[in-house]
């Protein structure tokens, strides 16, 4: 059940994201990557073995479907998995805006390593100009829509399944 | 005690997820010219995949594009209605195929000027990424479609065909930064290379300083490079600022092709 779950989950994300997501290019000035999205839910709902190996799938996915280096992704979603079930605990118990600021890092690291391996992998002849901008844009959606998700695939799955993995978001504690 | 080994298989957990992505690299960047079985099969899968949701997306896509501003949404309001009480059913799908057959006409007559063996294709995807700038067609190298193949429409230079399998083939565009086009100025024969930044506004790079360029002027493919026909339009010159370094000139081109309307395209069949 869980398998045939995350398989859908993972399905219905590639064909959101390339079809839908390319709505938001021309309203917001960027596209969601819900494969990102998914690569940090997954690794919190499955831990570090899991969230490595499916986000290395997700990436695989997406390097084929987007032409680039193949691998680029699958290493940057891999290690986002494997970061994601390293915080499995803390990072469920913590309130929304907390798990927006590593939705928000999950987007910065992913932007680095495709840059930083894209341009010494692939040198290309078009200038770095307006990545600035995309990547804020970025930052804010994926910081926006990443929490919900989370949330929403948490509770799925525990209806759907017997893990009873992920808790909705609790309030924010007052440490020390 | 049980934190050595968990350790450890973190460790070798690592290990293989930069083995096994490096290696995709490597092999990808050695033989990038070519579709490896794996990804035929995949593009294949997926590309089938993207033509089922494409049509409810399209539906919907209108649907969200109504919501880019509160302007736009009162205009499409006001519009609707006066149109409900008059458009029916039929009345929309006849205007759907209208469309639809002035693009193709369009590409049609376009097909008997160039002289250039061309294939349609209809296009079924978009790029995952935010880096990258791709679309997926319909055909595939069943229609004799195959990589490295120019990709154009009436307007103009669309992009290369990067990888294809037997149903489907995926398309690098021009707006791509890394999908540059050696191009020249239709009115003065000025040369230079067309590139794009990530956001797909376009550039003409290397034009020489003294070289005679100014807004409005057409910029057109060369010939160079073994990958366009030369002649095919790239876009038009928007913006020219002397760089001041004595060697060569800012030259911004928009792109002939609005990449975010495409739907029929011609694949150029090369002999």
């Amino acid at each position: 059940m869980v398998i045939v779950y995350t398989g859908l989950v993972v399905l219905i994300a590639i064909v959101f994201q390339t079809t839908v997501a390319e709505y938001f290019l021309e309203t917001v000035g960027a596209k969601p990557d819900l494969l990102l999205v998914l690569a940090l839910v997954l690794g919190l709902m499955r831990g570090k073995g899991g969230g490595a190996v499916l986000g290395c799938l997700l990436g695989f996915l997406q390097d084929i479907l987007s032409g680039g280096l193949l691998g680029i992704n699958a290493l940057s979603k891999g290690l986002i998995g494997f970061g994601a079930g390293a915080f499995r605990r803390d990072l469920m118990s913590f309130h929304p805006l907390v798990q927006a600021f590593f939705f928000a890092l999950a987007t910065a690291f992913d932007a680095a390593l495709n840059l930083i391996l894209g341009f010494l992998l692939s040198p290309l002849p078009g200038g770095i100009e307006g990545i600035a901008g995309v990547l804020l844009r970025l930052l804010v959606l994926h910081a926006v829509i990443g929490p919900p998700i989370l949330w929403a695939l948490g509770r799925l799955e525990s209806r759907w399944t017997d893990r009873g993995g992920v808790r909705g978001p609790a309030p924010l504690r007052k440490r020390g | 005690m049980r934190r050595p080994p968990n350790r450890r298989q973190d460790i070798i957990l690592l290990l293989g997820l930069f083995l096994l992505t490096f290696t995709s690299m490597t092999v990808h960047l050695r033989w990038q010219d070519a579709t490896s079985p794996a990804s035929r099969v995949v593009l294949e899968f997926l590309g089938t995949l993207q033509a089922w949701g494409q049509k409810p997306i399209e539906a919907l896509g209108g649907f969200f594009g109504n919501f880019t501003s509160a302007q736009t949404l009162r205009e499409e309001n006001d519009r609707l209605r006066t149109e409900v009480g008059r458009l029916q059913q039929a009345q929309s799908q006849f205007e759907e195929f209208r469309l639809r057959h002035n693009r193709l006409q369009a590409l049609l007559d376009f097909q008997e000027t160039s002289r250039l063996k061309t294939v349609a294709a209809s296009v079924i995807g978009r790029d995952a990424t935010n880096w990258s700038k791709t679309i997926t067609l319909d055909r595939g190298s069943e229609a004799g479609l195959a990589e490295n193949m120019p990709v154009i429409t009436h307007e103009g230079i669309v992009g290369h065909l990067i990888r294809v399998s037997s149903s489907k083939s995926q398309v690098l565009l021009i707006s791509d930064h890394r999908g540059a086009v050696d191009a020249r100025i239709q009115r003065s024969r000025a040369s230079g290379v067309f590139v794009s930044n990530p956001q797909g506004a376009g550039q003409l790079k290397y034009v020489p300083e003294d070289a005679e360029v100014k807004p409005g002027d057409t910029v057109i493919s060369s010939g160079l490079g073994d990958l366009y026909p030369k002649g095919l339009v790239v876009g038009k010159v928007e913006k020219v600022k002397q760089n001041g370094d004595g060697l060569f000139q800012s030259v911004e081109v928009a792109p002939a092709v609005d990449f975010s309307r495409l739907e029929d395209v011609l694949i150029v069949l090369k002999p």
